[in-house]
C-alpha cells in the first residue's frame, strides 16, 4: 500500500499535462512566435493549431482533443483585435460555454478549456497563462478516458 | 481522393541549427517515414535554399508527390517561398502545408529535447492531416482601384505620392493638421548634407502642386476602412477649416484675431492666434487655418476679409475607393516629463526640437547666441532623453534607440560651432551612434575640441537650478565614475521619437504594433513596407526612428510596392472563403447570423431548392459560420471542419505512445 502511494506520488510528480493550443493566424499565432524568437520558454507538451479567427472554434474539438490524449485546451483568442469581427470573444466565449457543456455531459471537467485573448505582442500574458492552465491541469490529473 | 491514397513528401529543415540543434531529427524523419500517406521524408541543413527548395519540385515530379509539408520556421517567413516552390514544381500551391517547429517549437524550448522532438511531430502529424484533405484551389481575381491612400503629409506621405503620381496612379493624401510638410519642415539644418528643413519640404511640395493626380485633404482624418486589398472603401472626416480662400488683407485679420494659445508648430516656445499659418515657409495650402478649439467666433477677422471666411463651415464626410493605403503618420518627438532633467522648470533647458526652432529663426546677421534674453556661451547637450530607457515598476518605456539623435546633436553643434565659435560645447552621452558615413561628424567635433563625456548608464546626468542658473553633475565613466560639474547657459535634452497615432491607425486597419508601440512590417528583411494585411503598406517613422534619407527611401519603396500590387489593374485574393455544401444545408440560417459581412444569402440551387450560399468576394475568411453550422455544410475551402477534427485527433496520439 506504502508503495503504492510513493509510486503514485512520483507518477503524479511526473505528470505532465498535454495541452492542445488553438492559436489564430493574424493575431495570437505572431504572439507565440513571439515567445519563441525572444527564447522565452513554456511546457513543451503542447501542440499549437492555427484557425484564421478564434470564432471558429467548433465545441467538438475539444472532446476530440481530450477523448484522443490531450489534457487540456488552451484557446488564444483574438479579443478586440480581432481583424475580422467586433464581437470576436462573445463569440468565440459562447462556442466555449457550449464545449464546456459537452465535456461535461461526456464525463470530463469544463475546467480543461481556457480561453484567453492574446494580442499580438503579447508574450507574458502568454507565457502566464498557459503555465497558470498547465498547473491547473496537473492539479486535475490525467484525464480519465473511457 | 480518398484520404490514405496521397502521396506526400514532408521535409524537416534544420535551419542551420537553429532547429537541429534541439530537437531530434532523425527521430523525426524515423517517426514520420512510416506515417500512412507519406512517402518521402527528408531533412535538409536548408529547405529555403535554392537548393532545398529543387529538392521538393524534383521530388513532386519523380515521386508524383500530390501533397508537400515543410516543418520549418515560422509560416510568417517562408510560406510563400514553399507555396512558390511547390507551384514551380508543377502541384497546386493549396495542397502544401507550413509547419512551424522553430518559433514554435525549438527555440521556445531549448532545454527539452525530449519534449521538443516529440512536439515537432505532432505538429509535423497534424501538418500531414491537412494535406490529405487539401484540395487544389485557384486564387480568386478581382478588380482594383489603380489609386492610393496615403495617411499622413509628411515628407514620407509627399515623397510616396509624388512617386505613385508619376507612374500614373490617383493618389489621395489625408493629413491631420491644417497644413501638410510634417516635421521635417521645423527643422534647421538637416544632416548630412545641411539644408534646412523647410527647404527640403518645399521641394515635395513643388513637385506636389506640379502633379495633377494628386488630391490633398487637409484637417481630416480617416474615419473607417472597409472592403479588402484592391477596393478599400475609405470614410474620411474633414473637419471645417473656416478659411475658404485667400485674401490680400489676410494677413491684417490674423494681427486683429485677439486670441492667443501656444504654438504647437514651435513645440510650445511661442503663441499663435486662433486664425494662424505655421511659422516656417514649407505648407500647403497656402492659406491660413482656424483652430476650431480656440476660436471664440468672434468674428473680427471676417470683418476685414469677408466671405473669404465662412465661420458657418461644417464637418464633411468624404468617401473614396482606393486599391491600396500607405501609412505615414510618422513620429512625434518625445516630451520629457515636468522635472526629467529640469525639463519645464527652466527657459534655458530646452529639447532638440524645440532648439532647431529657435535656431531657424535667429536673425541671419546676429553674432551671438541669445536665447530668452541670455547669450550662451556654453551649451551642454544631454543624450538618450526618452530612449533606450530601462524599465522600472510596471510603466511603459522607450526601450529602442531613437537612432537620428546622436547623429542631429552633433551635426546641429556643429552648425552652431560654424556660425558662433566661441560656443562651449559639452556632450554628455551615454554611447555615441553616429553610424556609417556619420562618424566623420563624430571625428570633426572631437576635432574641435567640443568635450565629450559618457556617463554611466544606470547614473544620468542630474540637472539643479538656482536662479536661473543651472548646474549639471554628471559621473565620468572614463574616470570610474568621477562626478564632475558643468555650469552651462542652456541645456539641451536630445530626445528620441514616439510613434504618432500608431494605436488609432491599428484600430482602423487592423494592422500589428510591435512591442515598441510603432507599426510592425510584415517581415523585417524580406517585407519591410508591407503589413500583413494585403495592400496596406508603411513608410516611415511611424514604423520605427528613421532618418530623413532611410524616410524617404522606405517611402519610394512603399509607392513602389502599391504599383506592383495594382499596376495589372487587378488582384489575386486567397481563397480562403466559405462555401456551402447545398446537399448538407438544412437552412438553419445559423451561419448567417454569426457572418460578420453579410456574405452569406439563401439562394435557390437546381434540383435541391432553397440553401445557404457564400458570396465569395465579401466573405472574409474568418471560418465563424463553420463552428455553428449543425450539419458542417458550409466549410472553408482552406481549413474544414473534417481537417481541424483529423488534425487534433492524429496530433493527440503523439501524446499517448
Amino acid at each position: 500500500m506504502f508503495i503504492l502511494f510513493i509510486s503514485l506520488a512520483i507518477f503524479m510528480e511526473d505528470y505532465k499535462p498535454k495541452i492542445l493550443v488553438l492559436s489564430t493566424m493574424y493575431i495570437s499565432d505572431l504572439a507565440v512566435d513571439l515567445a519563441g524568437l525572444q527564447h522565452k520558454e513554456y511546457p513543451p507538451t503542447t501542440t499549437i493549431i492555427r484557425l484564421p479567427c478564434s470564432s471558429m472554434f467548433r465545441p467538438e474539438y475539444a472532446l476530440i482533443a481530450l477523448e484522443n490524449g490531450f489534457d487540456g485546451v488552451f484557446i488564444a483568442a483574438d479579443g478586440t483585435d480581432c481583424p475580422f469581427r467586433e464581437d470576436c470573444t462573445q463569440l468565440t466565449a459562447r462556442r466555449v460555454e457550449e464545449a464546456m457543456k459537452l465535456l461535461k455531459e461526456h464525463g470530463y471537467e469544463p475546467e480543461r478549456i481556457k480561453m484567453a485573448a492574446i494580442c499580438s505582442v503579447c508574450v507574458k500574458p502568454f507565457i502566464r497563462l498557459i503555465n497558470e492552465f498547465y498547473e491547473r491541469l496537473r492539479k486535475l490529473g490525467p484525464v480519465k478516458r473511457r | 481522393m480518398s484520404r490514405e491514397k496521397k502521396r506526400i513528401g514532408v521535409y524537416v529543415c534544420h535551419c542551420g541549427g537553429n532547429i537541429s540543434n534541439y530537437v531530434d531529427i532523425n527521430r523525426i524523419i524515423e517517426a514520420i517515414k512510416e506515417y500512412p500517406g507519406v512517402v518521402v521524408a527528408k531533412d535538409f541543413m536548408f529547405m529555403c535554399s535554392d537548393a532545398g527548395q529543387q529538392m521538393i519540385i524534383d521530388d513532386i515530379k519523380e515521386e508524383k508527390l500530390d501533397g508537400v509539408v515543410v516543418a520549418a520556421c515560422s509560416p510568417k517567413l517562408h510560406e510563400m517561398t514553399f507555396r512558390n516552390a511547390v507551384k514551380r514544381g508543377g502541384l497546386n500551391e493549396y495542397l502544401f502545408y507550413h509547419v512551424n517547429i522553430r518559433e514554435h517549437c525549438s527555440w521556445a524550448h531549448m532545454h527539452d529535447r525530449e519534449l521538443a522532438t516529440m512536439k515537432a511531430i505532432s505538429h509535423i502529424i497534424s501538418g500531414i492531416e491537412h494535406v490529405k484533405l487539401a484540395s487544389a484551389l485557384e486564387k480568386i481575381s478581382v478588380k482594383a482601384e489603380r489609386s492610393v491612400l496615403i495617411i499622413g503629409g509628411g515628407i514620407a506621405g509627399l515623397r510616396a505620392a509624388v512617386d505613385l503620381a508619376t507612374m500614373g496612379f490617383n493618389v489621395v493624401i489625408v493629413e491631420k493638421s491644417p497644413f501638410v510638410g510634417g516635421n521635417v519642415a521645423k527643422w534647421w539644418k538637416v544632416f548630412p548634407s545641411g539644408e534646412e528643413g523647410e527647404d527640403i519640404v518645399m521641394e515635395l511640395i513643388d513637385e506636389v502642386k506640379r502633379s495633377k493626380n494628386i488630391t490633398i485633404i487637409t484637417n481630416a482624418e480617416v474615419e473607417s476602412v472597409e472592403g479588402f486589398v484592391g477596393n478599400f472603401d475609405v470614410s474620411i472626416k474633414i473637419k471645417p477649416r473656416y478659411v475658404l480662400r485667400d485674401h490680400p488683407k489676410m494677413r491684417e485679420a490674423i494681427e486683429i484675431c485677439p486670441i492667443e494659445v501656444p504654438n504647437e508648430y514651435d513645440f510650445g516656445l511661442t503663441k499663435r492666434k486662433a486664425i494662424y499659418y505655421p511659422p516656417y515657409k514649407a505648407f500647403y495650402p497656402e492659406i491660413p487655418a482656424i483652430d476650431d478649439k480656440a476660436c471664440n467666433r468672434c468674428g473680427k477677422c471676417v470683418e476685414i476679409v469677408g466671405d473669404a471666411i465662412d465661420l458657418s463651415q461644417k464637418e464633411e464626410i468624404f468617401k473614396v475607393r482606393v486599391g491600396a493605403i500607405i501609412v505615414a503618420t510618422g513620429f512625434k518627438p518625445y516630451e520629457p516629463r515636468k522635472g526629467e532633467f529640469g525639463y519645464g522648470e527652466s527657459p534655458y533647458i530646452l529639447t532638440l526640437p524645440q532648439l532647431e526652432r529657435i535656431l531657424s529663426t535667429i536673425p541671419k546677421d546676429s553674432e551671438k547666441l541669445i536665447i530668452n534674453g541670455r547669450e550662451i556661451s556654453k551649451i551642454c547637450f544631454i543624450y538618450c532623453v526618452g530612449s533606450r530607457q530601462q524599465p522600472k515598476g510596471g510603466g511603459k518605456v522607450n526601450e529602442y534607440c531613437s537612432r537620428y539623435c546622436c547623429t542631429s546633436t552633433i551635426f546641429t553643434s556643429l552648425k552652431i560651432a560654424d556660425r558662433f565659435p566661441n560656443i562651449k560645447i559639452y556632450h554628455l552621452y551615454r554611447d555615441i551612434r553616429t553610424y556609417g558615413s556619420y562618424e566623420l561628424f563624430y571625428l570633426e567635433a572631437q576635432r574641435r575640441k567640443m568635450i565629450f563625456i559618457k556617463y554611466p548608464d544606470d547614473s544620468p546626468p542630474t540637472v539643479s537650478i538656482t536662479d536661473e542658473k543651472l548646474l549639471v553633475k554628471v559621473k565620468d565613466f572614463a574616470a570610474r565614475g568621477k562626478e564632475l560639474i558643468i555650469k552651462p547657459d542652456l541645456i539641451v535634452l536630445a530626445v528620441g521619437m514616439e510613434p504618432n497615432d500608431a494605436e488609432k491607425i491599428q484600430e482602423i486597419l487592423k494592422i500589428s504594433i510591435g512591442s515598441d508601440g510603432f507599426l510592425r512590417e510584415a517581415h523585417p528583411k524580406l517585407r519591410p513596407v508591407d503589413t500583413l494585411r494585403a495592400g496596406v503598406f508603411i513608410a516611415g517613422t511611424i514604423q520605427g526612428p528613421k532618418t530623413i534619407s532611410e524616410t524617404l527611401a522606405s517611402a519610394s519603396s512603399a509607392a513602389a510596392k502599391a504599383v506592383s500590387l495594382l499596376v495589372r489593374g487587378r488582384v489575386e485574393l486567397e481563397p480562403t472563403t466559405a462555401y456551402v455544401d447545398p446537399n448538407k444545408c438544412n437552412l438553419s440560417k445559423k451561419c448567417m447570423e454569426v457572418c460578420p459581412s453579410g456574405a452569406i444569402s439563401v439562394k435557390s440551387y437546381p434540383g435541391i431548392g432553397e440553401r445557404a450560399w457564400v458570396n465569395e468576394i465579401l466573405c472574409l475568411g474568418c471560418g465563424a459560420c463553420t463552428a455553428v453550422c449543425p450539419s458542417e455544410a458550409i466549410q472553408l475551402k482552406t481549413l474544414s471542419t473534417h481537417q481541424i477534427k483529423n488534425m487534433i485527433r492524429e496530433a493527440a496520439k503523439i501524446w499517448v505512445r
